[in-house]
């Protein structure tokens, strides 16, 4: 069945490819919405980054001037949003809209100008949430969590925020309805849902986790701004209104939303342990019903974000333990990805060296998240740094490094060329040792009663927050190599021969050329190559 | 959804297969768009309604 694609292949490169700004404006093809997307969530990355940049260098030493206070808190806000919703899970889904199609023996998603609409809606929403800056009053500077009152207290930049907010939710929203019919639909003949590769089966589970939680936070935002302009009190206690039922609206959307950014993280590192393991994947099915169980208990743990705020003890020590009980399913992904490199013929190109910091790093995490679970613990831990330093763990060593791992491992086979291998090596060796001097003191800081969220503190916490913001700058300065990397590598890279760029990868994406064709899979994969890329 | 160029190089039985399949895959494609986007809506209004009944509702 190979033959006929080639043919119509080669026959779709000539006749069927926009050329000019139209193929990026008008643009329908999975692929070419995918690169808009990761284009643009590096771009967030870096504006996102600068910010963080500015955080660290007023943090650097106690008494620091280089903000005001109030531009400080903008900053920690936008920051927040930024990443989240700018860079983290536009990522996520351009990579879901190269890959999917590709995994699954599709011709492209199943909606395609959807796809082109919820990608477009995403630079108006982050130019409405960036202008906040400029607008006269201030920008949000209540933290991402936007809670009641104080966000109602910011003046112009109160609506565009909440407007920025449900075009993102939008933009997700609809990415995540494309995703869901494009899996249930559109698998080639033979594609079960049990030989999908993990990448797909954990992007289905994200997609349900979205569409279930993003319109709770675009309810709450709703909510928010009838508060604001048409007299309402659902949150304001004045009128009769509970601000920590906000909280709890806000964390049921919140919590999921991190494993929204981590579920495709576990998918990806599904792909390349393997693949540089020369092995199948270890107990496959176990790890989509862990997946399955993580997506589950990521509704019924969200006031764990909230055991100051005066809980019945009986909410607690459920919040408590539901929240302990995620290491259960988490324990089986980190066991089986250690399962399949036990034994294996090992190499540690790029994209396995993140998917190897990603396991010890994501752990770290994990464990400072179970400290953060204990009821009693977290009264002390509870809005200091610890909480910083434990989600940064999360996700800028967790989802940030598997999405890096995930362009070094693909990018050959979207570009047909092959990337500079020592300056990726460089990157990710400059990254994980300055991932760890940025993060790993703001546990200290956390511990010792530093607060998160101020611009200024007591000197008892200078030295630690030194090492952190030389760190961050480091890390800050490496990260300019990823996009280095990749322009080099499409503009002059060594070609790609082979289809397999990693003599150890399976998949349907690795029996198509490389580049893959702007059009793949017009004639579906036959069963027999089906069968061959789903040896988990 | 195989587009017109595949189906150009193809014989019109085995054309016609393809269409009868590719209007049945329509089909399924927008019966689970709108049962998705269903559930889209009935989170979104499910949870402001929710909070209507518990500010006319409150607790004693």
């Amino acid at each position: 069945m190979a033959e006929p694609h080639a043919e119509t292949t080669a026959h779709a490169e000539h006749e069927h490819m926009p050329h000019g700004w139209r193929r990026w404006v008008f643009a329908t093809n999975h692929k070419d919405i995918g690169t808009m997307y990761l284009v643009a969530s590096c771009v967030m990355f870096f504006i996102g980054g600068a910010a963080a940049m500015v955080i660290r260098a007023q943090l650097f030493q106690p008494g620091g001037k280089l903000v005001d206070p109030g531009v400080f808190n903008s900053l920690i806000t936008l920051h927040g949003l930024i990443m989240i919703f700018g860079a983290i899970m536009p990522a996520w889904v351009g990579l879901a809209n190269w890959m999917i199609p590709l995994q699954i023996g599709a011709p492209d998603m199943a909606l395609p100008r959807l796809n082109n609409l919820s990608f477009w809606i995403l630079p108006f929403a982050f130019s409405l949430l960036i202008a906040t800056l400029f607008v006269p009053g201030s920008a949000p500077a209540g933290g991402w969590t936007m809670y009641p009152p104080l966000v109602l207290q910011f003046g112009d930049s109160f609506p565009m925020l909440i407007f920025a907010i449900h075009l993102m939710g939008i933009s997700s929203i609809l990415g995540a309805i494309n995703v869901i019919v494009t899996i249930m639909n559109l698998r080639a003949p033979g594609m079960t849902l049990l030989r999908m590769p993990l990448f797909v089966w954990t992007w289905l589970i994200t997609a349900f986790l979205l569409i279930a939680v993003m319109p709770v936070l675009a309810g709450a935002v709703t909510m928010l701004l009838t508060d604001h302009f048409f007299g309402t009190s659902f949150f304001n206690a004045a009128g009769g209104g509970d601000p920590v039922m906000f909280q709890h609206i806000f964390w049921f959307f919140g919590h999921p939303e991190v494993y929204i950014m981590i579920l495709p993280a576990f998918g990806v590192i599904s792909e390349i342990i393997p693949t540089f393991s020369r092995k199948p994947l270890f107990g496959y099915e176990a790890m989509v019903y862990a997946t399955a169980s993580i997506a589950f208990l990521s509704f019924i743990v969200w006031a764990h974000h909230m055991f100051t705020v005066g809980l019945p003890v009986s909410a607690q020590l459920f919040f408590m333990f539901s929240t302990m009980l995620i290491a259960v399913p988490t324990g089986v992904k980190v066991f089986n990805w250690a399962a399949t490199m036990w034994k294996g013929s090992l190499t540690f190109e790029p994209p396995m060296l993140f998917a190897v910091a990603f396991l010890f790093l994501f752990s770290i995490g994990g464990f400072s998240g179970l400290m953060l679970a204990l009821v009693p613990a977290d009264y002390q831990y509870h809005g200091t740094y610890f909480v910083v330093a434990h989600f940064h763990y999360v996700l800028v060593s967790g989802a940030a490094f598997a999405i890096m791992g995930a362009v070094y491992y693909w990018l050959p086979k979207w570009s047909g060329r092959m990337y500079d291998m020592t300056l990726a090596k460089w990157h990710f060796w400059l990254s994980a040792i300055f991932v760890n001097v940025l993060f790993f003191p703001q546990h200290f800081l956390g511990l010792a009663g530093m607060p998160r969220r101020i611009p200024d503190y007591a000197v008892q916490f200078t030295d630690w927050n030194m090492v952190s913001s030389i760190g961050g700058f480091a890390f800050g300065l490496s990260q300019l190599l990823l996009p280095y990397v990749v322009w080099k590598c499409v503009r002059s890279g060594k070609r790609v021969e082979a289809n397999k760029t990693w003599d150890g990868a399976h998949g349907l994406e690795w029996e198509l050329p490389s580049p893959a064709p702007f059009h793949s899979w017009t004639v579906p994969p036959s069963e027999a190559l089906i069968a061959r890329g789903a040896e988990h | 959804m195989a587009p017109v160029h595949t189906m150009r190089a193809m014989a019109p039985e085995q054309q016609e297969t393809m269409q009868q399949e590719d209007s049945e895959r329509r089909k399924r494609v927008r019966r689970t768009t709108l049962v998705v986007t269903l559930v889209v809506l009935f989170f979104y209004f499910g949870f402001i309604a929710m909070m209507m009944y518990r500010a006319t509702h409150p607790h004693p």
